[in-house]
């Protein structure tokens, strides 16, 4: 045995475990064409190192007048792999462009029906109050309430293009999080809520272990806070509008979590639109309304911060009885 | 005398060396690129030896080829491990992250 016949036997070794490796994770990776390229350049390197450890190490030189054809593919395989490599590439790109524009026409689309059917609901319902004002022009209480009316519809116009707003911020900016201390934000949007409703008896609880808990968000975590508190508040007919926050720790696939809990004593949602409540976006039907734009962006939002949410019963199987909107978002550590 | 088949092996081989420089920036995307080039381009200084070896030091030489050889083939194996096998197990990592 001489040095050279000891590197070929690593080289044979080598190209050996190579050779298994593909076959044994040959779903992974890579289109089916540049893998039997690749199998090709191994088998060839293969046959190759063979024919060098089996000459050098003075076994046989059987194999050696089918090195010179051997050799030859050597440079051609490597041509064919980088040029597979370079099909790929085109390929993904392909897809990148095609899935971006179908995403930006999804987007388009679902801005143009947002504004077809709120905005021209939201219109329709001032252009029927200032008809309606036109005939009570005396009755005082009626126009009071008209107005009122009025009111209301500009506030959920105003709402909804600052959703609009929020919405194409997270799809076009890149996401950036920072630690935010949760209770802080909370105790805020409590205080927007019980000002924005002030004719409703609202009685908010905080329950929780600790005094503050940091979370990974951004600024639209109070968004989030801010609509699921007006939904209860929006969705209940009792005098009392009564909401328990719960705030706890939950582990989930090896992630610290804080758990969020919005217990409400409202009109409560049926078990058919728990999920759908969350579905209104671009991909989805516009006909999916009721709690509207805001829930859709409240599920983007937490999804953006790796979180989850869903909303269960307040009393499990009696929806009537209220819902429990539940937030999972990742601690900061 | 340089056998004829080692001079079409290079020139073969200098055309993928001016292939790949003139698609680099296609190329540039794929997963851990520059070991799979290195791979070559071991290949290719393999070639080169295997010539030279005819004109001078045949023995030093031939061992040093040889060398390069294995590289070409053990980078080749680092490739196949990065792309195949610990960028899969990354990913089942990250399912659970």
């Amino acid at each position: 045995m001489n040095i050279i016949s000891i590197i070929d036997f690593i080289t044979l070794f080598i190209v050996l475990i190579t050779s298994i490796a593909l076959l044994k994770f040959w779903k992974r990776s890579f289109k089916f064409n540049t893998k039997i390229i690749l199998a090709v350049l191994l088998a060839v390197n293969l046959f190759h190192s063979l024919s060098n450890f089996l000459e050098w190490s003075g076994i046989t030189s059987a194999l050696d007048p089918y090195e010179d054809y051997i050799q030859i593919l050597k440079p051609l395989l490597w041509f064919v792999l980088f040029y597979a490599f370079i099909q790929e590439t085109s390929e993904r790109k392909l897809k990148r462009s095609e899935k971006k524009y179908r995403e930006a026409y999804n987007r388009a689309e679902f801005y143009k029906d947002l504004f077809a059917h709120d905005i021209s609901n939201i219109l329709q319902g001032i252009l029927s109050a200032s008809q309606l004002c036109k005939l009570n022009f005396e009755n005082l209480d009626v126009l009071k309430e008209l107005t009122n009316l009025i009111e209301k519809q500009v506030l959920r116009g105003s709402h909804l293009v600052s959703n609009i707003h929020i919405l194409s911020q997270l799809e076009d900016n890149e996401l950036f999080f920072q630690a935010i201390e949760v209770c802080k934000i909370l105790k805020d949007s409590i205080t927007i809520v019980k000002n924005t409703y002030p004719n409703k008896n609202i009685q908010i609880q905080i329950e929780s272990i600790n005094e503050k808990f940091f979370v990974m968000a951004d600024i639209f975590l109070q968004r989030v806070f801010e609509n699921i508190l007006t939904n209860a508040i929006i969705h209940n007919n009792n005098p009392i509008v009564e909401v328990l926050l719960k705030i706890s720790k939950e582990q989930k696939e090896g992630v610290k979590f804080l758990k969020i809990e919005f217990i409400d004593n409202g009109n409560g949602i049926e078990y058919a639109r728990k999920e759908e409540i969350f579905q209104r976006g671009f991909k989805k039907d516009i006909s999916v309304s009721g709690l509207g734009l805001g829930l859709s962006l409240v599920k983007k939002i937490v999804t953006n911060y790796n979180g989850y949410i869903w909303v269960e019963d307040k009393v499990q199987g009696d929806f009537s009885k209220g819902s429990n909107f539940i937030i999972l978002i990742p601690e900061a550590s | 005398m340089i056998p004829e088949i080692k001079i079409i092996e290079f020139l073969l081989g200098i055309g993928v060396f001016i292939f790949i420089l003139l698609n680099y920036s296609k190329l540039r995307s794929n997963p851990n690129l520059k070991i799979i080039i290195f791979a070559f381009y071991s290949l290719l200084l393999s070639n080169v030896l295997g010539i030279l070896e005819e004109l001078f030091w045949a023995e030093f030489i031939n061992t040093i080829q040889h060398c390069f050889l294995a590289i070409s083939a053990l980078l080749l194996f680092i490739w196949f491990y990065k792309v195949f096998i610990k960028k899969e197990k990354d990913n089942e990592h990250h399912k659970y992250h």
